[in-house]
């Protein structure tokens, strides 16, 4: 649920829903960057498998002057064609390569990388076009080696990688159970509502989910302000804001079965970090929120403030959270880490400050190296200071961290005399021990979609 | 008599380039000239769809969309025209 159907308009409109955002460096001094859209996308997609949306204009976006305004925007634009106008299969056969004559419905996209000027000038590069996906993973005899067939769909563009397509949702969560009035199953016999017979382990609603992935190899040198490789974390120019959206144009025309979008785009779906739309921007206010652009987010900031969560779990778990309870004050710690960054000298050897525009991007210092070893999925609040929020990386545990910090973990950074929770450092939704995703040693990072012939719906 | 919707979206395009109220910043709106038939060849050049848009009726408002593209301009008169044309919409406009 970083951010899956979490607006009233954007849950009806799954090809331009964003799900995740993540980046993080990669070796060479590269960044990752990495936007899901399409939630909950079930492998048995047939007879029509999932796609893009020919429709929609996708971007990642970076902001490397603190001003929450896009310095550096790629953009996707896909587009559908059938081979063979005369069947009903998306394949014929099984599917050889990206080439195949037995492969009826394919997608090619184009990217471009505009660079935006002062004032509204840009400057747009068309990195690649006639770009081709890999087809959805159907099974043994559809797709017999999808693993290369996904590996062929990784263009090189000079220093740019670039991969679009289907992949496995690397996000985890119990979706049942925290949506069911903040039930955390490890803990629900201390909920206020007491349900007899209920399984404590938490069930990952995306287990065997997949999502549609832009995924984004770029040296550092290409996004940072000035061009440079920053080694400095606590040079002015070693974070960047990163965020993706989703846009269509203004109107829609359905003629004789033809639709034909027509006017300027408009932005209808966006994601930086994670859970933000999701748990603290209010129902009536979701839409709204992805519309707006992150440089006006202190329209929203007093929701990060005062985060409704945050009353919520004294509540509905009464006597566990007392110090959360009489936590009263402008919360800070949230302010810093979703809005504006956090500033030198909270954490030691760490900054992601961007500047006092409140603005809800990733932000990720470059200047901090890869992890050493097995990452902490608990990202900084586990001493990782590669992980969440510094960016993100497929591997952060972002439902915990949010969850914990919500709950108080992150308060004493600005407040040393606040002592949180016992429970905050503790309180999970069940699926922490259990992802069992799986990852790839090398870009696109973001694991093998799951087949539609092994996973039921 | 009965008036398709495509002739109507033309015709009021047309109808809104012959008026010449067509500028908006100093950018003219394709077509922007008193020929009724060149006006309409313009819009037809641009492919369809061209959809034009009440966007503030009291303050005589509108914006023509095409392709990627918005352009506001205000024009009172066809305002009104467009009002009466909805309303004859229930006298015959075919759908």
């Amino acid at each position: 649920m970083a951010s899956h159907r979490e607006a009233p308009a954007i849950s009806k409109d799954p090809v331009a829903d964003n799900t995740d955002t993540y980046a993080f460096r990669t070796p060479g001094n590269t960044v990752t960057l990495i936007a899901c859209y399409l939630p909950v996308e079930a492998p048995p997609g047939g007879p029509n498998f999932y796609e893009f949306g020919d429709e929609v204009l996708y971007q990642i976006h970076i902001d490397n002057d603190g001003d929450g305004k896009p310095n550096v925007s790629y953009q996707f634009r896909f587009t559908t064609t059938n081979t063979n106008p005369n069947t009903f299969l998306y394949n014929t056969g099984p599917i050889g390569s990206l080439t195949d004559p037995a492969w009826n419905r394919r997608q090619t996209y184009t990217l471009k990388r505009v660079v935006h000027g002062p004032g509204s000038s840009t400057t747009t590069t068309t990195l690649g076009s006639g770009l081709a996906t890999p087809p959805a993973n159907i099974g043994p005899r559809s797709t017999p080696a999808y693993e290369s067939l996904a590996a062929a769909a990784v263009h090189t563009l000079g220093s740019t990688k670039v991969f679009a397509g289907q992949r496995a949702d690397a996000f985890f969560v119990d979706l049942g159970s925290v949506f069911d009035l903040g039930t955390l199953r490890p803990f629900q016999d201390l909920h206020l509502i007491s349900v007899s017979g209920l399984d404590n382990d938490g069930i990952d609603a995306l287990a065997s989910a997949n999502v549609q992935a832009l995924a984004l190899q770029v040296p550092i040198s290409a996004l940072t302000n000035g061009g440079s490789v920053p080694t400095d974390v606590f040079a002015a120019n070693a974070t960047i804001g990163v965020w993706a959206t989703a846009s269509r144009q203004r109107v829609l025309t359905i003629r004789d079965g033809v639709r034909t979008p027509v006017g300027p785009w408009e932005q209808v779906s966006r994601l930086g970090n994670p859970l933000v739309n999701e748990v603290l921007i209010p129902l009536a206010r979701k839409d709204e929120w992805n519309a707006d652009k992150p440089e006006g987010d202190s329209d929203y900031a007093q929701y990060v403030a005062q985060p409704e969560l945050a009353g919520l779990l004294p509540v509905l778990y009464p006597g566990v959270f007392p110090n959360l309870a009489g936590l009263t004050a402008t919360r800070a710690d949230l302010l810093a880490i979703l809005l504006t960054g956090i500033p030198a000298g909270i954490i030691d050897g760490f900054q992601n400050f961007t500047g006092t525009t409140q603005a809800d991007m990733l932000r990720l210092n470059v200047a901090v190296p890869i992890a050493t070893g097995t990452p902490n999925r608990l990202g900084i609040l586990g001493g990782d200071l590669a992980g969440f929020p510094n960016g993100r990386r497929l591997e952060d545990d972002v439902t915990t961290i949010e969850l914990r910090a919500v709950a108080g973990a992150t308060y004493p950074l600005v407040d040393p005399d606040f002592e949180a929770d016992g429970a905050a450092g503790l309180i999970e939704d069940g699926t922490f021990g259990n992802p069992g995703r799986v990852f790839l040693s090398d870009f696109p990072y973001i694991g093998t979609p799951y087949s539609g012939y092994s996973v039921g719906t | 008599m009965a008036l398709s919707r495509r002739r109507f979206l033309l015709n009021s395009a047309a109808a809104l380039a012959a008026a010449g109220a067509a500028t908006l910043g100093g950018r003219s709106f394709p077509g922007s000239h008193s020929d009724d038939a060149d006006g309409l060849a313009e819009i037809e050049a641009l492919g369809l769809p061209v959809v034009l848009s009440v966007t503030d009726a009291d303050r005589g408002e509108l914006e023509v969309l095409y392709g990627e593209t918005a352009i506001r301009f205000t024009d009172r008169a066809l305002v009104r025209r467009l009002a009466l044309a909805t309303q004859g919409n229930a006298h015959g406009i075919a759908s």
